[in-house]
């Protein structure tokens, strides 16, 4: 039951009485710092969107030094409904509205008393952070000696335990080496990343305070010392000069390459030399079969050269087309707004991001980490690097608003069901042929579509009813000037 | 018999092979490139980086104290003061047309739908599913009612607490167009 118990070296009494007072003091421990937490959840779940603490007016006002000015009662009855006090006229009440631009507070009145009180006594006891110091410098090598660096990467891959729990070690979720699969989990490469950098994030204070329900539901068994910790940031500092191992796939074609080579040898060998086969039906088969998958393979290879399908690289942010444009029903166009009028679809700037984001400031996949990534790039005016998928060569014109606004394409014929993918990937091949033939087979919208108005002897002919529609071979859709000059 | 059977073997091999053969390549990796002659861009495409600058971004902002074409500088600020004067000075230069008010029901959809609801009513699909946390305006209320197109207009250009600015995403003439959307269809249909 005990710890202290089963320490043989005390006097009964003694162990007695000190198992006591530990007992005691545990618990009066925990009582106190689970309300303070209780109520350090409410609020940043509930409160957090439009108030601050000490950070000055969001949408509603500052909240530091308002237990000062404020009854609690009042606030009591004024978060829980804001509304019935400033109808009833409550002084206070109207001029707090007015103050605000006449945007009236949510209702709290699914939270219990005591849980608002225990919102009120977080902010009556809030006290601006003492700063731990974070002594990590990513471009300092010598900061740290090799017994730590070593000890960090121990802890890292679980080689060692650590002192007060958490079971699995941090490289099962947090990747060391590129990965093909999806996961929502930052790479070791990307803490790092995030530790190091100047104005970062704390990592003592990450590791300590989870403040996401991912990182609550994941880092919840954890309760890493501060020397753990220490040592982890060596090892990613360390981590981040050395960078992630390249993930390799098996060479499976080059195998069956070599594969059939051989064999065809054998079979010429066989053929001339030892002659242990009888029936030369076999060596025909084998040479055949053999320059059929050569054939094959090259001719593979060489029509994907210089064309990415498949490719589907890591993005700066792990940013999933499935939960916004699939989940959140997003259209394409509220983001890649400009291709109604532009060549390129337009890639969206921060701002764009921070429209929903600086209210969302957690994902139900990736927590924080990855949202925070928009906040710091937003802070610092450095754009986010996203990695260009779809390309298509400078020798050939492609305007999106040609296709998307003239021709009423859907996105999704060239770009492929985007609202299913997590990582986005270039479904298509964008070779020629596939454009020449979506050219020939596509039928242009000329009945409704103010764009085609001009191709008079066209309209003639649909109304005299010598064709039956337009494709877009039809109205220069195959002539080499139109994409080529 | 023994001849028969390796034939058979090989074919299994040979078919298990060719099951595997498309994953040479990692999603990481672009592939080979061939003679790309005329295939890269020598001038800075959009998006690209330009080292010449000291940000390394090819797009850049007009100079100083000009402005590009087409564009007219808005000059009201994002205050409740701003958001009233606009309304009280611009006029809406857009007619309505079935045609115009149709276009700005598209750009409704694209833009606005999602939290501001099929209805206007600010139950949009963000918000109704818990995703955004604050409850985005009502466009059908007593006092959205009473404001006129301008108001609208200088809300999308510029935002209002929690709404960010859409300027940069929908072009003036189309910000009128979902103004008369929502004066002229969506108000209209919640009076009758």
């Amino acid at each position: 039951m005990n710890p202290t118990a089963s320490n043989s070296g005390f006097r009964p009494a003694g162990v007695l009485l000190a198992a006591l007072l530990t007992i005691v003091f545990f618990i009066a421990d925990t009582g106190s710092t689970n309300a303070q937490n209780e109520g350090k959840q409410l609020f940043e779940k509930n409160c957090t969107v439009c108030h601050k603490i000490g950070g000055g007016k969001l949408v509603g006002p500052e909240l530091m030094g308002v237990t000062q000015r404020r009854e609690k009662d009042w606030l009591l009855k004024f978060i829980k409904n804001s509304k019935e006090l400033i109808d009833a006229g409550d002084p206070i009440a109207v001029k707090v509205y007015e103050e605000n631009n006449k945007i009236p507070m949510l209702t709290f009145t699914q939270l219990s008393d005591n849980e608002i009180n225990s919102i009120i006594d977080y902010i009556d006891k809030w006290e601006p952070e003492k700063e731990k110091v974070f002594t990590v410098d990513v471009n300092k090598k010598d900061g740290f000696s090799h017994t730590e660096i070593l000890r960090g990467e121990r802890l890292f891959f679980g080689l060692i335990p650590f002192e007060k729990g958490g079971t699995t070690a941090c490289v099962s979720c947090h990747n060391t080496i590129t990965n093909d699969t999806l996961n929502w989990n930052p790479s070791a490469r990307e803490l790092a990343m995030a530790f190091m950098e100047k104005d970062g994030m704390n990592m003592y204070k990450s590791m300590g305070e989870p403040t996401s329900d991912v990182m609550r539901k994941t880092h919840g068994e954890y309760k890493l010392t501060d020397q753990e910790v220490f040592y982890i940031a060596a090892f990613l500092s360390e981590f981040n000069q050395t960078g992630e191992k390249p993930h390799k796939t098996f060479p499976n074609k080059l195998m069956l390459f070599i594969l059939f080579a051989v064999l065809m040898t054998l079979a010429l060998v066989d053929l001339i030399f030892t002659k242990l086969i009888k029936y030369k039906v076999v060596h025909l088969v084998v040479i055949l079969a053999g320059l059929g998958v050569h054939f094959n393979l090259a001719v593979v290879e060489a029509q994907s050269l210089s064309r990415t399908q498949g490719y589907a690289p890591d993005q700066p942010i792990k940013f999933s087309h499935k939960v916004h444009a699939g989940d959140n029903k997003t259209d394409c166009r509220y983001c890649h707004s400009f291709a109604d009028f532009s060549k390129s679809a337009g890639m969206p700037s921060n701002n764009v991001c921070l429209n929903c984001h600086k209210v969302v400031l957690s994902g139900r996949n990736s927590g924080k980490f990855e949202i925070n990534k928009i906040h710091r790039a937003a802070k610092s005016g450095k754009p986010v690097e996203w990695i260009r998928i779809h390309n298509l060569p400078e020798h050939v014109f492609f305007s999106h608003a040609q296709h998307a606004n003239a021709g009423k394409i859907a996105c999704e014929t060239c770009h492929g069901a985007v609202a299913e993918m997590n990582i986005m990937k270039q479904v298509e091949d964008l070779s020629m042929g596939w454009c020449i033939n979506c050219h020939r087979s596509t039928k242009v919208n000329f009945k409704d579509n103010q764009y085609y108005s001009t191709y008079l002897k066209l309209h003639e002919e649909l109304k005299s009813g010598k064709i039956d529609s337009v494709t877009v071979e039809k109205i220069g859709g195959l002539d080499c000037m139109k994409c080529h000059y | 018999m023994i001849r028969k059977k390796l034939i058979t073997a090989l074919a299994a091999l040979f078919g298990i092979l060719l099951l595997g053969t498309s994953c040479d390549r990692t999603r990481n990796d672009k592939g080979y490139e061939y003679f790309p002659d005329m295939v890269h861009s020598l001038a800075y495409e959009t998006y690209a980086v330009n080292p010449a600058m000291a940000d390394s971004q090819a797009m850049r902002l007009p100079a100083e104290n000009t402005i590009s074409r087409e564009i007219i500088p808005y000059a009201y600020p994002n205050t409740p003061e701003g958001r009233l004067q606009a309304a009280a000075e611009l006029i809406n230069p857009i007619e309505a047309t079935p045609e115009n008010i149709k276009r700005g029901k598209e750009q409704f959809n694209i833009f606005c739908l999602g939290c501001h609801g099929e209805l206007g009513n600010g139950d949009g699909y963000l918000f109704t599913s818990g995703r955004f946390a604050i409850k985005p305006a009502s466009l059908i209320s007593e006092k959205m009612l009473a404001m006129p197109d301008a108001d609208i207009y200088h809300v999308i250009s510029v935002g209002f607490n929690t709404m960010g600015a859409h300027a940069h995403m929908i072009r003036p003439d189309d910000r009128w167009k979902i103004a008369l959307f929502v004066k002229n269809e969506l108000q209209k249909n919640t009076v009758n």
